[in-house]
């Protein structure tokens, strides 16, 4: 067993997905394959000494201002702007306000 | 003078004695792409004709100067689409970044032009670099220049296409799970995962940040050896590029000319890699390669990796998990497609990832989105991180018994156009050889070894330690001259007459 359908339509509302009505037929009993497979990962066998978490290993650099992209050309390809802004649709006030 | 098919090195040689010019050269690879492309669908975007050319005479004139910037100024590139330029729109083969025009160069891109190289266009890939075929892009699938009816490998395909038909004697491509060594193997040309932190992603489209690389792809050894010269060191924007010196990389195949490369080394064969699936010939290429390199001074012992065994399911949560955090930045806002904003902001969210996704991106996303989830994130990804450390482990201790690991590079050679696009899991199958260096940040080199009884190509991959390069790029030389299967040309595809 590895994803119920209803499951897979909650982990794409969480993805913020539609999926399309073809989609809707073919990628529940997908995922339960896929989920079915990695499933496996349970078999290996516990204790190696490694820690249930890895600690991120990735290197920060340190958190100062630096030189970055000029205005224009960071909200150039935006699909809508108002002047210096993105323009989204209505968020408060609206039937998202909720 | 006819120019397709010759590498890099010998162009680079050419351009030296003065015996051909960048001009005539560019010309004829955008003839060539121009006659052949069609057939072929490498290509997202070409480059304007005379903006190549004036590039390739600046080229000319530098070099008469005595200030060629590189070895290979004046050679032609393609580059994958998914890493961003001002010059062409940067798609990653999807619906929801057509036509995006990026305003920055990603650091290769810069380091590319800096050595002089004319970028001539960006390739064709699995859309986000999602597959193993290229039978993903929202805009067509690539064709294996060796059977137009089979897939060239993937993600990086098209990258792997156009070299193998020599449209170019370079690309470049990414590699997360084997986008880079699979393809190439699958076309019967040389592919080079660096290892992780080698070159910087600054620009590189993120798909899975841990996994990321941008890795070259040539017809030779010595040539990707070359390239990655330009492209590798560290870069303070990319934070996990890393501070190791770049060594000369053809210096060390220089000294491996007369065949050291092979002497002495020694060879691990995992005996984890011959598993059902492994198809015949391929293992026959592999045995082969061994007994090549043994006959070249190497010596070859099995070694165990047991936890390769977990390594597909350990790369599809990781990779999946770093894709569904990398891709929520597409919500038509910032930029790229924007559908449904009468509907509100939740519903422009749900419309523009419906339209702009295609099904193996909603997959992905959906199972990263489920292994990081609320009540199962310590039995997925957090057990997949485990795994990971495992694996890393596992080739850890190999690497104190021998210096290389080589086998199979993919379990069969190219596939058929949907034979495997009904059953997505088939097709994660193929990357079984080339993920598990991904999870431990090693390099990797895919070399062409033979062909199938049908004339479809097969490589073998070689890793190493990490930043083990010089030795991997070492080897590799000495075994491809021994093999003799490099520079192989596909019949369809004659070069220049």
């Amino acid at each position: 067993m590895g994803i119920s359908r209803d499951e897979v339509f909650r982990v794409a509302r969480l993805a913020h997905i539609d999926l399309t009505a073809a989609e809707a037929e073919s990628l529940p009993a997908q995922l339960d394959r896929i989920v079915e497979y990695v499933r496996q990962l349970e078999a290996v066998p516990p204790a190696g000494g490694e820690a249930a978490f890895e600690t991120p290993r990735t290197p920060l650099r340190a958190d100062e201002p630096g030189p970055c992209l000029p205005m224009n050309d960071a909200l150039g390809a935006a699909p809508a702007r108002r002047g210096d802004l993105l323009a989204v649709p209505r968020v408060i006030g609206g039937e998202d306000s909720a | 003078m006819t120019f397709a098919y010759r590498r890099a090195r010998a162009l680079a040689d050419d351009l030296a004695a003065g015996r051909a010019t960048s001009e005539a050269i560019v010309a004829a690879a955008l003839d060539r792409i121009a006659r052949h492309d069609a057939a072929l669908h490498a290509c997202l975007a070409v480059a304007d004709r005379e903006r190549a050319l004036e590039e390739a005479r600046r080229q000319d004139r530098l070099r008469a100067e005595g200030g060629a910037p590189s070895r290979l100024a004046g050679i032609p590139i393609l580059i994958k689409d998914n890493m961003v330029t001002r010059a062409f729109p940067t798609t990653c083969g999807s619906r929801i970044l057509e036509g995006y025009r990026a305003p920055y160069d990603a650091a290769v891109v810069e380091r590319l032009a800096a050595a002089g190289l004319v970028l001539l266009g960006k390739t064709n890939m699995d859309e986000f670099a999602m597959g193993s075929s290229t039978e993903n892009s929202a805009f067509g699938p690539t064709r294996n220049p060796w059977d137009l009816e089979r897939v060239p490998g993937g993600s990086s395909g098209g990258s792997a296409a156009a070299v193998a038909a020599g449209l170019v004697p370079l690309a470049l491509g990414s590699d997360t799970g084997g986008s880079v060594r699979q393809p190439a193997s699958l076309c019967g040309v040389v592919g080079l995962k660096p290892s992780y932190g080698r070159v910087s992603r600054y620009g590189l489209v993120a798909f899975a940040s841990s996994l990321d690389q941008i890795s070259p792809f040539a017809r030779s050894v010595e040539d990707v050896a070359l390239l990655l010269e330009i492209i590798a060191g560290r870069d303070a924007r990319d934070a996990t590029s890393r501070e190791e010196p770049v060594p000369r990389y053809a210096d060390a195949l220089a000294a491996a000319a007369n065949g050291h490369g092979l002497r002495g080394v020694r060879i691990g064969i995992p005996r984890e890699y011959f598993v059902e699936g492994l198809d015949p010939e391929v293992e026959a290429a592999v045995r082969r390669a061994l007994d090549v390199a043994r006959a070249a001074g190497a010596t070859v012992r099995d070694v165990s990796l047991p936890n390769l065994p977990y390594g597909i399911a350990t790369y599809y949560l990781i990779a999946t998990a770093e894709a569904s955090s990398n891709l929520a930045r597409y919500d038509g806002v910032k930029y790229g497609l924007r559908v449904g904003a009468e509907s509100g902001l939740r519903g422009m969210y749900h419309a523009t990832r419906r339209e702009g996704f295609g099904a193996e991106v909603k997959r992905r996303i959906l199972l990263g989105t489920f292994a990081l989830s609320s009540g199962y994130y310590e039995a997925y990804y957090g057990r997949a991180q485990a795994v990971r450390e495992r694996i890393r482990r596992d080739f850890a201790r190999a690497f104190e018994e021998v210096d290389l690991v080589l086998g199979p590079t993919a379990p069969t050679p190219a596939f058929r156009i949907g034979e495997k696009t009904a059953d997505p899991l088939t097709m994660y199958l193929s990357d079984i050889y080339t993920l598990p260096a991904n999870l431990a940040e090693l390099p990797g080199i895919s070399i062409p070894a033979g062909a199938s009884r049908a004339g479809l190509p097969i490589g073998v991959q070689i890793l190493a330690r990490p930043f083990d390069e010089p030795r991997l790029l070492a080897a590799s030389h000495a075994l491809e001259a021994r093999l003799e299967a490099a520079d192989a040309r596909p019949p369809r595809f004659p070069g220049d007459a």
